[in-house]
C-alpha cells in the first residue's frame, strides 16, 4: 500500500504496485457474468505494467460492463450511454501522460455510440478500447442489441431478431486510420491477458472484441464456443498475440496470419466459418489525431511567445 | 366495457393501439421498457409496425419521418432519452407535425436513477428542444387516464398539428390498476392529413419543412405558432379536491403526488382543518386562471413535487404574488409520505398565523 508520503527519504523506493493496488469495491455482477474475467485481466496488466494509479483512468458508457471503473481503483469516468469514447477522445486530446482504458458493452458501442466508434477509430488516438460483446443488452434486461444474432429471442423481439447482426471486426476494419483489432474471450485468461497487454503497448486506437457471457440472458451465446473449440480459429504469428504454451491445447484450429496484411484481417473477419481469436490487424504507424491535439503541450515559451507575435503581425495597420 | 389489471406502461401501449396508432419506434431505457416490450409483440397482431431504433435520437427521427406520412406514431422513453429526443421534437414543432412521446420521469441530473421523479417538467413544459416553441403535454395521475389521456394526446397532436408529451413517473408505469378502453378507433377511419406527404398525384407537393431563412417569414411564422399554442388553451384540464369553500392552504400537485396530496388531504379533513387539492391535469398549457380563481379562495398554497421546484415557477406565476406560495419537494427517487405533506401543511399554517382545528 502506498498511502503515505516518504517526504524525508532523499532517493524514495519507487513503489511496487500489487494488485491490490487495483482493486476497488466488490464488484457486482451476476454469478458466472464474464465481466469478472475482464476485471482480473485489467488487474493483473496494471500490475504486470505497474501502472502508477494515479496515472490510469478507465472511462466507460452506461450498461452492466461500464460499471467497470467502479471497481478498479484508478481514476474512474462513468460517463454517457454510448459516448464512452468521446469521453475518452476528451481525456486524451490533451493528457498525453496518462493510461486510458475505455470499457463499453455492444449497446453501448455499437448501437448509440456507433458513430463515435467510427470517428474514434479513424482518430486513432492512444487508449485501449475493451468491447464487451454479450449479443444483448444487460442492464435494461434483455433486449436486442446490435450484435444478436438472428433469430435470437428478447423482450423487445420476442418472436426473435428480424435481422443479422453486425459484425464490430469487419465495421471496425472498414474504417481507413485503423490500427489495431483484436478479438478474444473471457474464457480463456491468459489469451485475455495476452491480448489487453498487447492492446496496451499498442501506440494508438486498439480495439478489443471481448467474446463475455451473459449466463443471464444469453447464456448459449458462447457456450458452444466453450464447448467445442474447433469452432474458433487462432491467428497465429510471430507479431501476433502470444498467448503462451496452453493456447496450442486450447485452440486446436489455427490460422497462421500477418497482423500488417489488412485485407488478410477483413478476409478473416467476413469468413463464414472459425471465429477468429487473437491480432487480426496491427498498424503502428498510422496518424494520431492526439498527436496534433497535445502538440502545444510541448510548446515552450518562446515558442508560444513567437505564436502570439505572429498573431498579432496579422493585425498591423 | 370490460374491466382489465395492467400496469401503467403496458396500458399506455394498449391505448395506443386503441387510438390507431400502428407504429412505434424507441430504444431501450428503465423505467419505461414495458411500453417498447408490449408493443413489440401487440404491434404485429394488429398489422402494426414495432421499430427498436439504435438509440433514441434514430427513434425520435424515425417518428419525425413517419409523422410526415400522415401516420399515428408514438414513441416512449424515460428523462435521459427523453434528452436526446429533444431535437426532433423541435423540428417537429417547427414543421407543425403531430406525434405522441411517452415520457417516463426518472431522477437526473445526468444518470441519476431509476427511481421515480418529476425533475423533467421544465424539459416536457418549456421546450426541451431549441428554438421558440411548445408541445402539449397531459400529466395522468392513475393507470385509467394513462389511458384516456393517451387516446386524447392522438386527438390533441392532430388537432393542433403539434407534438404532444405524455408526462408521467415511475410509480405510474410500474403501478397495476383496473382499466377499460374505449371501442377502438381503425387506422382507416381517421380524418385525412392533406398536409401529408402521401405522393402528389393530382394535387401540390408537400414538403415537410422546418427552415425559413428570411427573417420576417420565419417571425412570422413563430407568432403564428404562438396563436395556436394559445389556441390550446380551450383544451385545458385541471381538477379540485375539497376546494368548494374556503380554505387555509391549497396544495398544488400533480401526477403520482396528487394521489398522495389527496390522501393527505382526507386525513386533514378529519381532523377538521381547512385544506384542498388543485391538480393541474394539462401541465401545457397550464390552468394558470382556474388556479389563480381558485388561490383566491386560499389563505396560501402549497405546492408539492418530486423536484426542487418546478412547477412551482408556473403556480407563482399564476398566483402572482396574491398569496403566499410555498414548496415541498422530495427528489432523487424519494416519495414523500402524506405524514409529510400533513406536516408541511401544518407548519405552514402556524406561520401564517391560522389554528390549526
Ligand atoms: C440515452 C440513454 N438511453 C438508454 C439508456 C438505457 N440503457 C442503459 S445501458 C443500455 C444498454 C446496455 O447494453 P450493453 O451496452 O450491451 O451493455 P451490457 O449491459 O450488456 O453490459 C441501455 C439501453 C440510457 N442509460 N441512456
Amino acid at each position: 500500500m502506498y498511502g503515505l508520503k516518504l517526504d524525508w527519504m532523499e532517493t524514495p523506493e519507487a513503489p511496487y504496485y500489487t494488485l491490490e493496488d487495483y482493486t476497488g469495491p466488490e464488484a457486482r455482477w451476476c454469478p458466472g457474468c464474464g465481466d469478472f474475467a475482464v476485471l482480473t485481466a485489467a488487474q493483473r496488466l496494471c500490475r504486470d505494467e505497474q501502472l502508477a494509479p494515479e496515472k490510469t483512468v478507465f472511462v466507460s458508457g452506461i450498461g452492466c460492463s461500464s460499471r467497470f471503473p467502479h471497481y478498479m481503483k484508478t481514476y474512474g469516468f462513468h460517463g454517457l450511454h454510448g459516448r464512452a469514447l468521446p469521453v475518452a477522445c476528451g481525456i486524451r486530446a490533451r493528457r498525453p501522460d496518462l493510461n486510458i482504458f475505455v470499457a463499453t458493452g455492444d449497446g453501448d458501442c455499437c448501437s448509440i455510440g456507433s458513430a463515435h466508434w467510427i470517428h474514434a477509430v479513424r482518430y486513432n488516438m492512444r487508449m485501449v478500447v475493451m468491447m464487451f460483446d454479450n449479443n444483448v443488452y444487460g442492464l435494461t434486461k434483455n433486449q436486442t442489441s446490435p450484435t444478436s444474432p438472428e433469430g435470437l429471442r428478447t423482450y423487445t423481439h420476442p418472436r426473435g431478431a428480424p435481422i443479422e447482426g453486425m459484425d464490430p471486426l469487419q465495421v471496425s476494419l472498414a474504417v481507413r486510420g485503423v490500427s489495431f483489432i483484436a478479438q478474444t474471450v473471457d474464457f480463456n485468461p491468459q489469451h485475455l491477458l495476452a491480448t489487453l497487454t498487447a492492446a496496451y503497448h499498442h501506440p494508438g486506437f486498439a480495439f478489443v472484441r471481448i467474446l463475455q457471457r451473459c449466463p443471464h440472458y444469453t447464456p448459449r451465446a458462447f457456450a458452444p464456443l466453450q464447448e467445442n473449440p474447433s469452432m474458433m480459429s487462432l491467428l497465429v504469428h510471430p507479431d501476433g498475440i502470444d498467448g503462451g504454451e496452453s493456447m496450442t491445447r486450447l485452440f486446436p484450429n489455427r490460422i497462421e496470419h500477418d497482423p500488417s496484411d489488412l485485407r488478410g484481417a477483413r478476409v478473416i473477419a467476413e469468413a463464414e466459418q472459425g471465429i477468429p481469436v487473437g491480432l487480426l490487424y496491427k498498424n503502428d504507424s498510422v496518424p494520431r489525431y492526439d498527436h496534433a491535439s497535445a502538440s502545444g503541450l510541448s510548446a515552450t515559451r518562446e515558442d508560444r511567445v513567437k505564436l502570439l507575435e505572429q498573431q498579432l503581425d496579422w493585425f498591423r495597420i | 366495457m370490460e374491466k382489465k389489471l395492467m400496469k401503467g406502461c403496458e396500458a399506455i401501449g394498449e391505448a395506443a393501439i386503441c387510438a390507431g396508432a400502428r407504429l412505434f419506434f424507441g430504444y431501450p431505457i428503465t423505467p419505461q421498457n414495458e411500453i417498447p416490450e408490449y408493443l413489440s409483440s401487440r404491434m404485429p397482431q394488429v398489422g402494426g409496425t414495432f421499430v427498436q431504433a439504435e438509440s433514441e435520437v434514430a427513434a425520435s427521427n424515425m417518428l419525425y419521418g413517419a409523422s410526415g406520412a400522415g401516420k399515428r406514431v408514438i414513441t416512449s422513453s424515460s428523462s435521459p432519452g427523453i434528452s436526446l429526443m429533444g431535437e426532433a421534437l423541435s423540428y417537429m414543432a417547427g414543421a407543425e407535425l403531430p406525434a405522441v412521446i411517452v415520457s417516463i420521469m426518472r431522477a437526473g441530473p445526468g444518470l441519476g436513477g431509476i427511481l421515480p421523479s418529476q425533475s423533467d417538467y421544465f424539459q416536457a413544459t418549456k421546450g426541451g428542444g431549441h428554438g421558440d416553441y411548445r408541445v402539449m403535454v397531459l400529466a395522468p395521475e392513475t393507470v385509467q387516464e394513462a389511458v384516456d389521456h393517451t387516446i386524447k394526446a392522438f386527438d390533441y397532436a392532430d388537432k393542433y398539428r403539434n407534438p404532444v408529451i405524455i408526462l408521467a413517473d415511475g410509480i405510474l408505469g410500474q403501478m397495476m390498476e383496473p382499466v377499460t378502453f374505449p371501442e377502438p378507433v381503425r387506422p382507416e377511419d381517421l380524418p385525412e392529413k392533406p398536409w401529408a406527404t402521401t405522393g402528389a398525384k393530382g394535387r401540390e407537393r408537400n414538403i415537410v419543412n422546418s427552415l425559413y431563412l428570411n427573417p420576417d417569414v420565419l417571425e412570422e411564422r413563430n407568432w403564428q405558432l404562438v396563436k395556436k399554442y394559445e389556441a390550446m388553451r380551450e383544451d385545458v384540464e385541471f381538477d379540485t379536491y375539497h376546494l368548494d369553500d374556503e380554505v387555509d392552504v391549497m396544495i398544488v400537485a400533480y401526477g403520482t403526488v396528487a394521489r398522495i396530496a389527496r390522501t393527505a388531504v382526507d386525513t386533514m379533513r378529519e381532523q377538521g382543518m381547512r385544506v384542498g387539492l388543485f391538480r393541474p391535469v394539462t401541465v401545457y398549457p397550464f390552468p394558470s386562471d382556474a388556479l389563480a380563481e381558485a388561490a383566491d379562495k386560499a389563505g396560501a398554497v402549497l405546492t408539492s413535487e418530486l423536484s426542487t421546484g418546478q412547477m412551482l415557477e408556473d403556480v407563482k406565476a399564476a398566483i402572482a404574488g396574491k398569496r403566499p406560495v410555498e414548496f415541498f419537494g422530495r427528489v432523487g427517487g424519494n416519495l414523500m409520505a402524506p405524514e409529510e405533506i400533513v406536516e408541511q401543511v401544518t407548519a405552514l399554517m402556524e406561520r401564517q398565523g391560522r389554528s390549526v382545528a
